[in-house]
Parts: C-alpha cells; sequence; structure tokens
C-alpha cells in the first residue's frame, strides 16, 4: 500500500504531468524525493514560485504537462505570473500546494495567509479545491484533468495532517 | 545582416535584433520579453515558432528554460532585457541546475527601463549581468560590448553546443515609441504557436492543445509574419 506521497507521484504520473517545478515545503519533503528520484519527470529545483508558473507555461507550449509544488506564502507571491502568464495566455498547470495556516496549524504566523489564500483563488477566477483528507487524494487526478481540458490553472490546497 | 553593411549603426537593440536573425534556424523557438524586443522580434523575424511576451515582465527566461526541457531536441533561444533578467534573476540558478544543452540565453544590458522611458536600472550603472550569471553558476557566460565583435560572437555562441549566456552591452535608443505590438491576441500567437510546432514536428501532446486552442482563433493572418 503506497504512501500518501507516492500516491501523489503517482497520480501525478497518471495525468501525464512529466515537468514539476518546486519551491521546497516540508509537508511535500517526501514527494520531493520522489520527484527527484523519478526518471519520467523533470524536477526543477526554483528558487521562486512564480519562476515555476512561468516554467509550465513553458512546458505546455512545449508539449508537456506541468506541476508547481509550493506553499501557499508562494501562490501568493505567484499572482502576477499567475494573471499575466497563465490566464492570458491559457496555459494550464496544476498547483500542489500546502495549505498552511488553516486546520491543524500550529505556528501563528502562518494563519494571515491561511485567511487569504481561498478568497486570493477566488479573486484570479482560479478554481480550487481543498484536499483535507487522504482519501481526496483521488482529486489530484480530477483536478490535472480540469486543467488541461480548460486550459486553466487549477489549485489543489492540502492541509497539515494529511501528509505530516 | 554584416556589420561592414552597418557602418553607420550604432550597437543598440534593434541593430543586435537583425544581426541575431541570419541565425535563427526555421525549427527555433524564440521567446521574447515583453516591451522593446517584442517589438523588435515582431518587426524584424516575424515568426509562427516566436513567443512574444506583451505582459509578465521577468518571466521570459523560466519560460524558455521549461520550454527547453520539454523540447530537448529543439534550440530555445531567449531574448532578454536587463530589466527583466534582474525582476527574476533567480531564474538563472534553475537555468545553470538544469543546464539545457538546447537553451541560448541572450541578454540585452542598456542599463535602463528602455520601454518605459529609460529610467535608469537601480544598481547605480555598476550591473554586472555576467557576474550575477556566473554567481549564479552558469557556464559559457559571455559579452559583448562593441559592434565589431557582435558578429564574430554571435557566430561562436549560436554554434557552439550547450546551454549558454551572452550580454549585449547595448546603448538606450528611445526614439521608436509607440512600440508597435504584433497585431494578434495571446489566443491567437497560442494557435499560431502550437500549429508550427505540431507542422514542425513538435511532440505528440501538442496536437492536443492545438487543437484546443482552434475554437479561439480569430483566422486573421499577419503580412510578412512567416515560419
Amino acid at each position: 500500500m503506497p504512501n500518501c506521497s507516492q500516491e501523489i507521484v503517482a497520480r501525478l504520473k497518471q495525468s501525464q504531468i512529466s515537468v514539476a517545478a518546486s519551491v521546497p515545503e516540508l509537508m511535500f519533503r517526501d514527494v520531493l524525493n520522489l520527484l527527484d528520484e523519478d526518471k519520467e519527470i523533470s524536477h526543477v529545483r526554483l528558487a521562486r514560485e512564480d519562476d515555476g508558473v512561468a516554467l509550465c507555461a513553458g512546458a505546455f507550449f512545449g508539449g508537456k504537462r506541468g506541476v508547481v509544488v509550493m506553499q501557499n506564502s508562494g501562490l501568493l507571491l505567484s499572482g502576477n505570473a499567475i494573471v499575466n502568464v497563465a490566464l492570458l495566455n491559457r496555459a494550464p498547470f496544476l498547483g500542489l500546494v500546502s495549505f498552511r495556516g488553516n486546520i491543524n496549524e500550529k505556528f501563528f504566523y502562518q494563519m494571515p495567509q491561511g485567511q487569504v489564500t481561498i478568497p486570493f483563488l477566488n479573486a484570479l477566477s482560479v478554481p480550487n479545491t481543498v484536499i483535507d483528507t487522504p482519501d481526496k487524494l483521488p482529486l489530484i487526478n480530477e483536478a490535472a484533468s480540469f486543467a488541461f481540458a480548460g486550459h486553466t490553472p487549477y489549485i489543489l490546497l492540502i492541509t497539515q495532517g494529511v501528509l505530516i | 545582416m554584416s556589420t561592414s553593411a552597418m557602418t553607420t549603426a550604432i550597437m543598440d537593440e534593434e541593430t543586435c535584433v537583425q544581426l541575431i536573425k541570419p541565425h535563427v534556424q526555421s525549427t527555433d523557438v524564440v521567446v521574447s520579453s515583453i516591451g522593446k524586443l517584442t517589438h523588435f522580434l515582431y518587426t524584424h523575424c516575424a515568426r509562427d515558432l516566436n513567443f512574444y511576451f506583451r505582459h509578465g515582465m521577468g518571466y521570459a527566461s523560466a519560460f524558455a528554460l521549461g520550454m527547453a526541457i520539454s523540447q530537448p531536441e529543439r534550440r530555445v533561444i531567449a531574448l532578454d532585457g536587463d530589466g527583466s533578467a534582474l525582476m527574476n534573476s533567480q531564474s538563472m540558478a534553475a537555468i545553470a541546475d538544469v543546464n539545457p544543452p538546447n537553451l541560448k540565453y541572450v541578454i540585452f544590458n542598456n542599463g535602463c527601463y528602455e520601454s518605459t522611458g529609460g529610467q535608469p536600472l537601480p544598481s547605480g550603472g555598476t550591473l554586472d549581468l555576467c557576474k550575477i550569471a556566473e554567481g549564479m553558476g552558469l557556464r559559457n557566460v559571455s559579452q559583448v560590448d562593441t559592434l565589431d565583435e557582435v558578429d564574430r560572437t554571435l557566430e561562436t555562441f549560436f554554434s557552439a553546443p550547450g546551454c549558454a549566456l551572452l550580454v549585449l552591452k547595448v546603448q538606450p535608443n528611445l526614439k521608436h515609441f509607440p512600440l508597435v505590438s504584433p497585431p494578434f491576441d495571446a489566443n491567437e500567437m497560442k494557435y499560431r504557436f502550437l500549429s508550427a510546432m505540431k507542422d514542425g514536428g513538435g511532440e505528440g501532446a501538442v496536437v492536443e492543445s492545438a487543437a484546443a486552442a482552434l475554437p479561439l482563433r480569430s483566422g486573421r493572418k499577419t503580412k510578412g509574419c512567416t515560419r
């Protein structure tokens, strides 16, 4: 029986995602290690999350599907790239985003971003869904299908406790 | 265009784009950053395999990296301004990490934000993009300062294998306002680009992408736009 990190990577591959861009987040530690080791996915380590949005746009125009793995702080940083690269050019990507500042959060300094993450995405008209239990991980396939059929970003917000 | 035919030319962005044009092969993807580089690329080297950034300052290099990864058999040329390169300069670290052999990254360093009227870049005129790039881990970094050197350097830059960065030290030239933007919107550029990728032997997934973009095509053809 695979663990949740293994299931996430398996579902990305089922969704024909072959390019991953990431900025480290503790929750995704095992996912990032698996992406590093995977032979079918090109994993690019980034210094800033908005570069991941642009990188996935380039990958899409090159015929590949991309995922950006990041914390919601990086999602907030990426607003310009989401609007002026991804939405403007209808360049889809899947966002695998930790939902810090939500349930199970232990650190006060994460709380402000937890409060604004969903309103931010809704203001940008970017479809999004919360994954707050492991049995919702099949939504990865659904979200990827939505994103790449509709040529839009789709953000999955994964709460604390699903992975660690 | 040879430098001998351009004895009165100054080393500005427009001249350098004209000098780059002969090096662009039919299967290359060329990515231009917002403002004057998109303007000059469209004016002097219009083709459907160009991806013109109209908005999203700072993202041309990361986009080009994603393209280079996805199309390893195809050369990708990124034309970036110094302001754009500085804005998201950390993308150089990612490029260095991946080191895609098919990516040629050109930065035009005029020391100012020319597209918005020539405001100087921060750093007091001391910005050294080669040092930044080398510090980020990029190999094959070079700079050209004079028009006499450009032709020979471009020949080496484009013919040598491997990922490389070339900084062109150009003079500001503020005579080009208002800028000419390619006369098609992002949806039509998408259709043109993905269709050209498909026709040019792009990988299979592009077909799906081009088909999905098809309903949004305006059907307009642009004069002088060749693949």
